[in-house]
Order: C-alpha cells, then structure tokens, then sequence
C-alpha cells in the first residue's frame, strides 16, 4: 500500500531532463596522456600545471584500483568523457550565459537562490563553470569566489601556495585521477578578518552521457575571517555510468572559520567518488556537513587534519541507501597538534537492497596531546535484504587522549509507528518522520530553505518504503 | 642458515623453514591427517597474513623472529600424572607440552564421563581453508587432544595447563573440546612458560612459538565456562585460535586474560548458528614494553534470538601497542539478535599506542541491539584526587584504578584462587610499569 502524501510532489523528475547541447570542445571517450596534454592546452595553462597534470596521470595509471568500498569492477574508464566544454567562458552576469544552460539552470532554480539569501553562486555544467558571481559588497571587501582554473590565472600566488597540498597527487587513485584531468570547481579566498555572512553557493551538473565530471574545488580562509559554502549536485539518468571523482581542497589558517555542505543527489548512475581534505590550523574550527542520497556507488570520506593548536573539527555525514545504491562514506579526524578536539557524527538509512557503510577513522599522532575526540554513528535499516555496515578506525598514540565512540544500527520500532499511527499517520507518514527525526542532526546544521528541500528528498526517497 | 643478521622482513611476512612438505610426511606419519595437511599447507602458502581487507593496515608480524626455529616432536599419546598433580578444587588437569601430553582426571570427571584422548588425525579445522594462522596449526600441529564430555556435567573445573616451549622450538597444540546436550563444564586454561634464560638455549637465536587452537563445540543446552590467563614469557610468539560452534540454547562465558609474550596473534570465531545460543565474552590485554598484542573476534550471529556480549579492555604502557578488532556480522537469518561489542583501551605512556577497530556488518533489520563503543582514556585525575584525599599515595590511588577498570574481567575467573593469582600478576605488572614510567621522567628531567 503506497499512500501518496498530497504534500510531498515528486520532483525527481524535474532533475532528470537532459540538453541535447553542442559542446564547443570535447575530448575522446578514453583517457591517454594526449587527453591530458589537450586538456591542459585547451584551458592555455602555465607549464608547471601541465607538468602536474602528467606526473599525477603518471601516478594513476600505475596505482592499483582501491579493492576495500564499494563495487568499482564495472567502471570503465575508457568509456568515459574526460572533459566537455559547454561555454566559452565563465560569466560574471546571468544574462551573459548561453541561453541552453541558463534554461537549465533556472529549472533548478538558480540563480534564484542567489537574490534571496546567498552571498555568491557559482555554476558548474559538465566540465566548465559557466557562472560565477559575488555580493558587491563582499568582492570589494576582497573576498574571491571563482572558477578554480580562473583562480589560477588571477590569483597565481595563493593558487600556487596551497593547491595540492592538502590532497597530494599520489594520495589516491582517484586524487591521481583529478588531479590529471581536472576541470572547473570554485576557488575561495577570504582575507584576514573577513567575515562571509551569508552562504556561497556551488551547483554542479552533469549533463552529458559517460561525462567525467573532475571539478576541484581550493578554498582558502585567512586568519579569523569565516565562511560558509554549499555545494549540490544533480544530473540526468541516462542509464550509462557517469563518473563524479572531484578533489576539494580547504585551507583554515589560524583563527578561522569554515563550514562545508554538501546536499549530493546525482541520479543513481553516478560513481561518486570524491576525496574531500581540510587544514585546520591553529585555534580554526573546520565543518563538514555532508549528505549523500545520490549516486550509485559513493565513496567519501571527509577528512580533517588538525594541525595546529586548539583546533576543532565537526563532521556530520548522513547517507541514504535505495534500490542499487551503496553509500560508503564516512569521516576522518587526524589530531597532530595539543590539545585538538573533534566531533563525528554519521547517520545512515538503507532500504530496498541499499547498502550504507560508515567507514571513519579517528587518529591521535604522538606530541598530539590533550586531545578530546567522540564519534556517534547509528544506522536504520528499513526492510530485510538491505545492509549496515559499519568500520571505524582508532588509534591513539597519546596517552591522555579522551576517545569516546558509540554506534547503534537498529530498525524504525514497532512502538513508535504504533504510536504515529494512533495519531492519524499512515504507516508511510510514520516512518518519513522518524527517518527525518533520525537525520535531523544533519538538517538542523543547514539554513532554513535547505533544511526545508532535504527533508522533501527524504520524503522522496521513501516515499513507497513500505510499499 | 647461517648466524649472520636476519634479512628484513616485511611486517606480514612469516618465513618458517619447516612449514614444508617434507615435515607434514613426517608429521602425517606421527599424528595423521596427511591430506588436510597438505590442504593446509596450502593455504598457509597462498593466502596473505591478514584476509580480512579491513584490517590489512594493522599487521604486524616483524617480532616473529623464528627464522631457525625447529618444529618439535613431542611424545605421541596420553601419560598419566600422578594424582598430587591435581589442583585443589579441580575435576582434571590436563597438561600439554613439549613433553607431551599427561592428564590426571579427579572422581568427578570420570563419574560424569569425561574422556581425553590423542585427537584423531583426520579431525577437519574450520577457518583452516581462509585464514592463514589457522591454516599454518592445520598443516604442522604437532601435537592434538579432544577433551570430550557427552552427557554428565562437571562443576570443579578442567585445568589445561599449556606450557611454552623453550627458545628456538614450536609447538602447535591443537585442542578440540566437546560438550554434549545440556552438559555443563567449567574449563581453566592456564598458558604458561619458562624465559629462556633458564630454559635450555639450541643456539639459536629464533624465539619460541606457542600456536594453539581451542575448537569448542556445545552441543543443543549446553553450557561452558572458560577461562584463559596467558602470562607466556616475553620472549615467546603466541598464536591462538579459538573457534567456537554453537547449538541451539548453548551458552560460552568467556574470560580470557593476555599478560605475556613478546607477539600474541590470536583470533576468535564465535558460530552462533544455534538458536537462542549466547556469548559472553571478557577479555583482558595487559602490555608493556615492546609487546604487540593482535586480536581479533568475530561473531557471526546465523541463528535467532542469539546474544553477543563481548568486552575487551586494554592496558598499554611503555611502548606497546595493542591492535583490537571486531567483526560482528549479522546475516539474513539472524533474526532478533542482541549484540554488543565494547573495546576500551588506557594508555599508561606517551610511547604506546591503541588501535580498536569494532566493526559491524548487519543485513537483517530485525534486531534487538547491534551496537559497540569503544572508548581510550588516560586515568582520571578527579578519580586520583579523590582516593587521595583519603590517604592513598599517588602510586596506590593509580593502581586502585586501574585495578578497579580491569575487575570486571578478573572477576569473571571461575575459581576464586586463579582470580586473586591474576590479580597479584596484574598489580605486580603495573607496579612495574609504573616504576619505568617514573625511571622514564627522571631521565628526561
């Protein structure tokens, strides 16, 4: 029995349309080294990052795909498009971007977002930015929000200075992977002192079929000044595997600031595979606030490194598993300085065959001392035939570390839908709402309007659970 | 092989010389079992040190010097000690080394039927095919009895006395233990050993290597407590497998205590495939110096209505490290389970390391509890403080805590004599790393 909730309109497909648009570069279906070198020479970029890109595609080709996570058997690489140019440039003004694209994008409902309460867009489709704008007051205040590979050209010494220091070349296959062929995502500064009141905001979109989406994303925060920035990602179904493997970059420097949210909900062809690294130097608070309910496979983990002094580091990472997906994420806190703190929280739903795995690891370096570390993880699982798994990493080197972990995995009980249902809810109604009381530690972190669209996705996703 | 320095090895490797065909003829023509031999053998030489993907990054195998090491031949068959051998309070001893096997049964055991003998050779070894530890005591166990209660239960507790053995030599001591339906047993594993210093040296400079198994089958109703204190000398490699099938209802406490050895790798398999079987399992790892303890549980909840409760707490000083993992896997079938998995660690030193790894694999939904924690801290202060400001010096106020952290296992023991034996090797190890940890700071100032 599904009971359709008058409220609740299924919008997904709303997302799923797709441009038959003409792409003014495209690659081969196919990575080589002369992907690599046309990439870079298409984007007309100084020889140290070509010489980057290849020692990075060097390093690639030689690891070994990763055999922990998920099913990564049926990615093929040479059936994916490395990079497709949908615009010449990236516009400052909405008026000034291709007519196709805008359409798109309003459909999404951007650049409305923007008048109403953010402090900049950014607008990323297949491997190009196509839009970027910031408050008038902010940018003259000095804060940057740009396509990355503008960044590099307008702002060579930050770029320089702190790209690929956080997430090396070598770190991983898929780091290797982005850092080869990489294309788009935002570049943030934020002088000293600055205080960034209102969100800056990136959407990426895939739109092609077999598209490579590799965006790479730096945001620097100087000392004290504070920011907050939301990424969302959607694309159309083409029942073909896309590819998502993007690299962000965050640099706390001390004093400051950042939140990170993410709101992923790529169609259920997307590998997903993203590594996500911040600095957290000293006395800097650093945020992830990530959800994933996208995706056929992800694999994500984002990871703080708490470098210096009093550093905090809060992860909130929840997931939804449907019907062929695997969410595997979780979260990652390195404590290398004294007296650091972080906090992890992982909240995972499987349903319909889903799979969810929370997979973190929380370390305490020796010299790290006086650290205070927790991590709670729980997981729901709906109906039989879906699975919970969970693998948390710790390892405490110092001896006045205080660690505490906890994790439940449990169903929806009995009782509580009694007791909805007692009230006037259909047993669907019954569990959206507790699902969304279960994840509300993660909707309770975003701004309003935001908290508002992800609980309708909740909905979405369950809508028929119990069929 | 010559004196010279041992090549490096990796952190994984296990090179051992007579791990070879030529032994398991040998051995084969001793004890039998030559076809699960060689299967063993095997997979001993093909599977990787740790299958298990989630734990790859935490092996640690380089303090397994038994380069040189010799594979023993201990007498074949059963020798009966005399009675004045027999612990007060005990129904058996059971005692297996180097020397061999000897037992001496009391009244009770005998009157409620408890047979030990040479453990047929042919006798499979579950986990011998997948996991590599498993499969090394499965190709050259030099030495196997099955301890077998059908239907009498005994209340005095089975002593199983297993004694290291001296430097350079390896004994693999299969032991198979099987309870019959609603038979209750005690057992009492007291793994024990001489330093090499006054053991006899072959020249050698290969440690000695204690692998043992403990392949518990309960039968339907059947209930066993065991406990286990190993205080091995430091200088011993110490690799225990404990595998445990359930029948429905059956019920295992366990209580194990890790105190020795310089490496100790030890895995335990709890089948809870027996309806409404439970676990409940307490284990103690006390390490100091350069010791490494490895340990992992798996509990795989097939049956239904079945209960886990295992709890593992930590000590590390100096510059030990200590690698507790868990996998709690639920499948489809394992309707209504109630599991718990708990490890806690305390580090003593700024040179030691903990590392908990409890997993959790779940596919059914219907469950009552799965859940774990795990925490690490250093000893409280405001606890130190209080019992302070009641007249106990610095040294007594640690020891109290740390003591009082570690009762819950110690008091688990089944007889009264061994929990307060544990006791006084626990304080007198603490006192020991507490008086290096003072040496340490006076150094440094």
């Amino acid at each position: 029995m599904t009971v359709v909730n008058p409220n609740v309109r299924d919008e997904r497909e709303q997302y799923a349309f797709h441009d038959d648009i003409t792409y003014l570069r495209e690659t081969k279906a196919g990575l080589t080294e002369a992907t690599v070198r046309e990439i870079s020479e298409t984007k007309d970029e100084p020889a140290w990052m070509l010489e980057y890109r290849l020692r990075a595609f060097k390093h690639f080709e030689a690891r070994a795909m990763p055999h922990w996570g998920g099913d990564l058997t049926k990615l093929d690489f040479s059936k994916i498009v490395y990079y497709r140019k949908p615009s010449e440039r990236e516009e400052k003004s909405w008026d000034d971007v291709p007519d196709q694209i805008k359409k798109t994008f309003e459909r999404l409902g951007i650049p409305e977002a923007e008048r109403k309460f953010l402090s900049g867009v950014g607008a990323q489709y297949d491997s190009e930015v196509v839009y970027h704008s910031v408050r008038e007051d902010l940018q003259k205040l000095g804060v940057v929000f740009m396509g990355t590979d503008q960044g590099m050209k307008e702002y060579p010494e930050i770029f320089k200075k702190y790209f690929g220091t956080v997430v090396p070349a070598e770190d991983n296959k898929f780091a290797a992977l982005n850092s080869a062929v990489w294309s788009g995502g935002s570049f943030v500064y934020v002088p000293k002192g600055v205080d960034v009141p209102l969100p800056l905001q990136a959407y990426f979109r895939i739109n092609g079929q077999n598209t490579g989406q590799f965006e790479r994303t730096l945001i620097v925060v100087d000392e004290g000044a504070s920011l907050h920035y939301i990424e969302g990602c959607t694309a159309p179904n083409w029942a073909t595997d896309s590819l998502h493997v993007a690299v962000v970059e965050v640099i706390a420097l001390p004093g400051s600031k950042v939140r990170y949210t993410t709101i992923q909900n790529w169609s259920n062809d997307v590998y997903n595979l993203v590594t996500k690294r911040a600095h957290a130097h000293a006395g800097a608070t650093v945020e992830w606030i990530d959800a994933n309910t996208g995706a056929q496979l992800t694999m994500k983990y984002p990871g703080i490194y708490l470098l210096g002094e009093k550093a905090h580091a809060e992860i909130v990472s929840v997931a939804v598993a449907s019907k062929g997906q695997h969410q595997d994420t979780g979260a990652k806190a390195v404590h290398l300085a004294p007296n650091t703190t972080s906090r992890i929280v992982g909240k995972s739903v499987c349903k319909d065959g889903g799979v969810a795995t929370y997979r973190g690891t929380v370390k305490v370096a020796p010299g790290a001392t006086g650290v205070t570390t927790s991590v709670r993880c729980d997981a729901l699982i709906l109906d039989e035939g879906s699975r919970s798994e969970t693998y948390p990493y710790i390892d405490i080197q110092e001896d006045d570390t205080s660690m505490s972990h906890e994790a439940t995995v449990g169903r929806v009980s009995d009782d509580q839908i009694f007791y909805l249902m007692s009230r006037g809810m259909t047993e669907n109604e019954a569990t959206n709402l507790i699902v969304q009381g279960f994840l509300e530690v993660f909707t309770k972190e975003l701004p309003m309007e935001y908290a508002l669209e992800f609980n309708r996705l909740i909905r979405l996703e369950m809508e028929g659970a119990l069929g | 092989m010559s004196a010279a320095t041992p090549a490096r090895r990796g952190v994984a490797d296990l090179p051992l010389s007579w791990a070879n065909e030529a032994e398991i003829k040998r051995l084969d023509a001793a004890l039998g079992g030559g076809s699960q031999r060689a299967a063993a053998l095997k997979a001993f030489s093909s599977l990787p040190t740790e299958a298990n993907l989630l734990f790859t990054g935490y092996v640690d195998l380089r303090a397994a010097d038994l380069e040189g090491s010799t594979l023993l031949a201990p007498p074949v068959g059963i020798s009966e000690l005399p009675a004045s051998e027999l612990p007060a309070g005990a129904a058996a001893l059971i005692s297996i080394s180097a020397r061999g096997v000897g037992i001496h049964l009391g009244a009770e055991a005998r009157a409620a039927g408890l047979t030990v003998s040479p453990l047929p050779g042919n006798t499979p070894l579950a986990g011998a095919e997948s996991d590599r530890m498993t499969a090394l005591i499965g190709a050259c166990w030099n030495s196997g009895t099955e301890i077998s209660l059908p239907k009498g239960s005994i209340t005095a507790p089975i002593i199983i006395r297993i004694e290291s053995p001296a430097q350079g030599e390896a004994l693999l001591a299969r032991i198979a233990v099987t309870l019959g339906e609603n038979v209750s047993a005690t057992i009492s594993e007291e793994v024990t050993g001489r330093s090499a210093d006054s053991g006899s040296t072959s020249g050698t400079s290969a440690r000695a290597l204690l692998a043992t198994t403990s392949e518990v089958t309960l039968g339907k109703g059947a209930k066993l407590r065991l406990a286990s204190i190993q205080e091995l000398p430091e200088d011993v490699v110490y690799l225990p497998v404990r595998r445990h099938e359930f029948g429905a209802s059956a019920e295992l406490q366990i209580a194990a205590a890790q105190i020795g050895a310089r490496l100790v790798r030890g895995r335990i398999d709890h089948q809870l495939t027996g309806n409404g079987s439970k676990v409940r399992q307490v284990e103690v790892v006390f390490a100091g110096a350069d010791q490494l303890h490895d340990l992992t549980t798996y509990s795989l909840h097939a049956g239904e209505k079945t209960v886990g409760d295992l709890l593992a707490k930590g000590i590390f000083a100096g510059k030990a490290r200590g690698f507790v993992k868990g996998v709690t896997t639920i499948p489809r079938s394992g309707r209504g389970t109630n599991s718990y998995l708990g490890e806690f660690g305390m580090l003593l030193s700024k040179t030691a390391r903990s590392v908990a790894i409890p997993s959790l694999w779940i596919d059914q939904p219907d469950c009552e509890r799965a859940a774990h924690g795990s925490s690490v801290g250093p000893i409280d202060p405001n606890q130190i403080f209080y019992l302070r400001a009641r007249g106990l010096t610095e040294a007594e106020a640690r020891r109290t805590i740390v003591m009082g952290y570690l009762e819950p296992v110690v008091a688990a023991l089944p007889l009264e004599e061994e929990a307060d034996r544990l006791r006084e090797v626990l304080a007198a190890k603490l006192d020991a790393a507490f008086a290096a940890q003072s040496a340490a700071a006076a150094t440094a100032a």
